[in-house]
């Protein structure tokens, strides 16, 4: 009997104990704060530099987001000839980690335009910056082709 | 027959007293009630929350906060950024509800709040009514599809301002 009461409570115990954790609903709120920004503030920012070569980076819809526009150029590119392009835009690690970031080029002639070590991947630590620069190369090609149509830009 | 009623009687009379004995004016009794508080981190509903977008306010309570917006035309993938346990003993149903300003604006907008690293739009993996066990966590990740304007249109600036987290 002193057994039984024992057990007893136990089982009282821990019906006492699972009992005080049980809830039937929460809800809770909280400050959760995310803003889109134009690319030249955002967590990864993308601006033209104030050299002659950041006019081919604009936003030319005006929605924020810029664009690589050397097709935009008063006169189209040389056929057989290495074109360079130096420091067109920065790339700016906003974030609080460092970042590898990295620049893919596609479209039909992605092998002929060159973005240099971006290409394979460069590490930028917290408010550090990178410079793009791009070097075509146009030998082999016909008047009119179209050598790449987007870049992607990640970081990660 | 008198025999018979006297005991009825009884038993009505005693009746009548044990319900007199029952009204009352007004009892006043002391109960010992304890309601703690606990800072996110330690609730019943355990928020933790992971750095560098995550961290607690002077209160205790979670804050996601980024340094500056997400680009635009982007998919931004804010890793985990918080930890919900279910400190309580019965399994729950979690949603989370993204608010700007007083408007419930989950079904619009392009910030994702998953349960897995692999959540994306076409495999949601969305935190709602998401079963939780008593003990369990789930990790939230958040990301941001600003690249899909037709499916969640958004205007640059500010498009969430709080979130709510429902367990019930």
């Amino acid at each position: 009997m002193k057994k039984l009461i024992a057990l007893l409570a136990i089982i009282a115990a821990m019906l006492a104990v699972t009992a005080s954790g049980a809830f039937t609903s929460i809800t809770a709120e909280r400050d959760a704060t995310i803003s889109v920004s134009g690319d030249g503030e955002a967590l990864l920012a993308l601006a033209p530099t104030t050299t002659v070569n950041g006019a081919y980076f604009v936003d030319s819809d005006g929605d924020g987001a810029y664009e690589l526009r050397i097709s935009d150029a008063q006169n189209g590119l040389n056929v057989d000839a290495i074109i360079v392009f130096e420091d067109i835009f920065t790339i700016t690690n906003n974030g609080t980690r460092g970042v590898t970031v990295t620049l893919q080029d596609i479209g039909a002639h992605d092998d002929k335009t060159d973005f240099g070590d971006l290409e394979s991947g460069i590490v930028l630590a917290p408010g550090q910056s990178t410079t793009v620069s791009l070097s075509i190369d146009t030998y082999g090609l016909s008047m009119n082709d179209s050598l790449i149509d987007s870049i992607k830009i990640t970081a990660q | 027959m008198l025999k018979k009623l006297i005991p009825l009687f009884g038993i009505l009379l005693a009746a009548v007293v044990v319900m007199s004995t029952g009204a009352f004016t007004s009892v006043t009794a002391d109960r010992e009630a304890t309601i703690n508080v606990s800072g996110d981190a330690s609730a019943l509903l355990g928020l933790e929350a992971h750095a560098p977008y995550a961290s607690y306010d002077d209160n205790g309570a979670l804050v996601v906060e980024l340094p500056s917006g997400v680009n635009v035309d982007a998919e931004t993938d804010l890793g985990k950024v918080f930890t919900i346990s279910n400190n309580g003993t019965q399994t729950v149903n979690v949603t989370i509800r993204q608010m700007l300003g007083a408007n419930d604006v989950t079904d619009t907008s392009p910030i994702l709040f998953t349960s897995s690293p692999d959540g994306n739009p076409s495999n949601m993996q969305a935190v709602w009514n998401t079963p939780l066990g008593s003990g369990d966590s789930i990790d939230v990740y958040i990301k941001v599809y600003t690249n899909m304007q037709g499916q969640y249109p958004y205007q640059i600036g500010t498009i969430m301002d709080s979130m709510t987290i429902v367990a019930e």
